[in-house]
C-alpha cells in the first residue's frame, strides 16, 4: 500500500520536513481551490450562459496555463469614433502600397483575425508585406444605439477607409469583410466604390434564405425584433449568446472534455482557451443596425435581390466592379455555403474568384489548416492585385509604421 | 507540445480532469456510451430547435422577458436616484467614457505624428526644390526637432 506521503505527493525526508511539505501542499491546494471557487462564483453572479467563465479557472489551475494576450501582433490605434477603433498593424517589411482594411462582424470581436502568434491571419499578412488595418467595433453604448446603416456605411466606414488611405499613403485599399462584416463590406463597395481596389469576403451571408436555423429562428412569426430593440436599445450579448448556444447546446459543454483529455498539452490548452474566450466575448449589437439587418436581410432577403435601401440609396451588388474574392468554408453552419455561393452572379466584377476550403466558419481564420491552405492563397490573390510599394527614403519610417 | 510541470496545486485537479476525459473518451466502453448519448441528445435538440411550438414559445418568452427587464431596470434606477446614489448605468457610462478617451488620446497622438511626418516631408521637398533651383549641393542630413525629441 503506498504511503500517505507518496500518495499525496509529499516529498520524502524526516518526519518534520514531511509534515511541513504536506502543510505547504494543503495550503497551496486550499488556496487555489479557494481562488477557483471565487472565480466560478463570480461567473455565476454574472449569469453567463457560456460555460467559459465557469470552466476557465478550473482548466487554468489544472494546467498551469493562463489566458494568452488579446491580439498579440504589434498594433496601435489610428482613429476612433465612439466605441469604434481603427487599428493599424504595420508590416515589418512593407512590400505592397495597397493596404488591407478588415471589417469584422458586429457580433464578436475582431481579434479572431489576430488569434495567437503563428496562428494569426493579420500577422501572416503583415509578414507577407501588407500594411494591415482592422476595425474594432468596440462595445456599443448609447452613442451607437441609434446608428443607422446609412451612418454605418456613409460616415463611419467611409471615414475608416479615408483614415486607412491617409495613414498608409495609398490611393486605394483592399476591403476584407468577414461574416456580417462581409455583408457590410459588399454594401459599402456597392454604395461607395471610390478608394476600393479589391474586395475580399470571407464566410459572408449574401442569400439570407439559405441561412439554416438562423433564417428559421429570425422569421417574423417567431421573432419580434422591434420589441427586442425597443426594449434594450442595443441587442444584449445574452440574447446573441443564447442564439449561438441553442444552435449547438450539447457541444458547448462536451467539447470541454477534449481539453480534459489533453490537460498537459500546453499548445492545445492555450489554443482551446483562446478560442473559447473569443467565443464568449460577444459584444452588444448596435440596435438600429441590428433591426434593419434582421428585417431586410434575414426576414425579407432584400440584400441579394438588390432591394435593400440604405438612406436614399439602394444596395445594388451589380455596381461592384473591382476584383472580388469570395471565400467559402464548406463546413460553415453560421454562413452555410449556399448563402455565399450566389455572389459571383450578383456582382459586376469581371475578376471574381471563389475559393472553397474544408473548414468551419472560424476555421478560415483560426485553424491548423488555415496558415497552410487558406492564407497563402488569399495573400497571393491580394498580392497579384496590390500596387507595389516603392520605398521613399524620406518617408520610409512612416510607411513601415516604425518610429523615426 | 507537452509539459508535465503542472503546479502541485493543480495536480489533483488535473488528475481528476484526466480521469473525466478518459471515462468520456470514445476509446473506452463508458466513453462509447457517452458518445451515443451525446449524439441522441444533439438530435433531440436539433428537432426541438426547429419545432414551431418551441419557436413560438421562445419568441414570446424573449418578448416578455425584454419588457420585464426594462421595467425592473427602470424601477431600480428610480430608487437609486431617489436615494441620491449613482445608478449602475451612470457608473458604467463613466467607465466607458474614460476608456474611449484613452483610445482617442492614442489615436490623436498617431494622427499628430502623421501630420508632423507630412509637414517634414513637405519642408524637405520644398528645400530640395530650392536647392535644385539654385544649383547648390544639398546640405548634409541633420536631425529634425522630431528626431531629436524621439532620440
Amino acid at each position: 500500500m503506498p504511503s500517505f506521503s507518496s500518495r499525496f505527493g509529499v516529498p520524502g525526508g524526516d518526519a518534520t520536513s514531511r509534515w511541513h511539505g504536506l502543510g505547504s501542499t494543503l495550503r497551496t491546494t486550499l488556496g487555489t481551490s479557494g481562488s477557483v471557487a471565487r472565480e466560478v462564483a463570480s461567473a455565476l453572479r454574472d449569469g453567463s450562459i457560456n460555460p467559459y467563465p465557469y470552466l476557465r479557472p478550473i482548466i487554468e489551475h489544472a494546467s498551469g496555463i493562463s489566458e494568452p494576450p488579446i491580439s498579440p501582433t504589434p498594433h496601435h490605434v489610428v482613429w476612433t469614433r465612439g466605441a469604434l477603433r481603427l487599428l493599424r498593424y504595420p508590416s515589418p517589411k512593407r512590400r505592397y502600397r495597397t493596404p488591407i482594411l478588415f471589417v469584422y462582424s458586429m457580433i464578436n470581436r475582431w481579434y479572431i483575425l489576430d488569434f495567437l502568434p503563428g496562428k494569426s491571419l493579420i500577422e501572416y499578412l503583415t509578414r507577407a508585406g501588407f500594411d494591415v488595418y482592422a476595425i474594432d467595433w468596440g462595445l456599443a453604448g448609447a452613442a451607437e444605439q441609434h446608428m443607422t446603416w446609412a451612418d454605418l456605411l456613409g460616415t463611419t466606414l467611409r471615414q475608416a477607409v479615408r483614415w486607412t488611405l491617409r495613414v498608409s499613403g495609398a490611393d486605394s485599399l483592399s476591403l476584407y469583410g468577414y461574416c456580417m462584416g462581409g455583408t457590410v463590406s459588399l454594401a459599402y463597395a456597392s454604395l461607395v466604390p471610390q478608394g476600393l481596389r479589391n474586395v475580399v469576403v470571407q464566410a459572408t451571408p449574401v442569400d439570407f434564405s439559405q441561412g439554416g436555423v438562423y433564417t428559421l429562428w429570425t422569421q417574423e412569426q417567431h421573432f419580434n425584433v422591434d420589441s427586442l430593440v425597443d426594449a434594450y436599445g442595443n441587442v444584449p450579448t445574452q440574447v446573441l449568446e443564447s442564439g449561438f448556444f441553442a444552435a449547438a447546446p450539447v457541444q458547448r459543454f462536451t467539447r470541454w472534455l477534449d481539453v480534459c483529455r489533453r490537460i498537459h498539452d500546453r499548445e492545445f490548452v492555450t489554443t482551446f482557451l483562446a478560442m473559447e474566450r473569443w467565443g464568449a466575448d460577444s459584444v452588444p449589437f448596435p440596435g438600429e443596425v441590428y433591426r434593419k439587418y434582421i428585417k431586410d436581410c434575414y426576414q425579407h432577403n432584400l440584400f441579394c435581390q438588390n432591394r435593400m435601401e440604405v438612406g436614399t440609396d439602394v444596395v445594388d451588388l451589380g455596381r461592384i466592379r473591382c476584383p472580388l474574392l469570395n471565400l467559402i468554408a464548406e463546413h460553415d453552419t453560421i454562413a452555410p455555403p449556399p448563402m455565399s455561393e450566389p455572389l459571383p452572379r450578383l456582382v459586376g466584377s469581371r475578376d471574381c474568384q471563389t475559393l472553397r476550403f474544408p473548414v468551419g466558419h472560424i476555421g478560415l481564420s483560426a485553424s491548423s489548416k488555415a496558415p497552410k491552405q487558406v492564407w497563402p492563397q488569399v495573400a497571393a490573390w491580394l498580392a497579384e492585385r496590390a500596387a507595389p510599394y516603392t520605398s521613399e527614403p524620406d518617408a520610409s519610417a512612416a510607411d513601415t509604421g516604425q518610429s523615426p | 507540445m507537452k509539459d508535465d510541470a503542472v503546479p502541485a496545486s493543480g495536480g489533483y485537479l488535473a488528475r481528476g480532469l484526466l480521469w473525466l476525459g478518459r471515462v468520456t473518451s470514445p476509446e473506452t466502453e463508458s466513453g462509447k456510451r457517452f458518445t451515443q448519448a451525446e449524439k441522441r441528445l444533439t438530435e433531440l435538440f436539433a428537432r426541438l430547435a426547429e419545432h414551431p411550438r418551441w419557436l413560438r414559445v421562445t419568441g414570446e418568452l424573449l418578448r416578455q422577458g425584454s419588457l420585464l427587464r426594462i421595467r425592473r431596470h427602470g424601477a431600480i434606477e428610480a430608487i437609486l436616484r431617489a436615494l441620491r446614489l449613482p445608478p449602475v448605468s451612470e457608473v458604467d457610462g463613466l467607465r466607458e467614457q474614460l476608456r474611449r478617451m484613452n483610445d482617442q488620446i492614442e489615436a490623436l497622438s498617431s494622427q499628430l505624428e502623421l501630420i508632423v511626418e507630412l509637414l517634414e516631408k513637405q519642408a524637405r521637398d520644398l528645400h530640395n526644390d530650392e536647392c535644385a533651383a539654385r544649383d547648390v549641393p544639398d546640405p548634409p542630413p541633420s536631425a529634425t526637432p522630431v528626431d531629436a525629441g524621439k532620440g
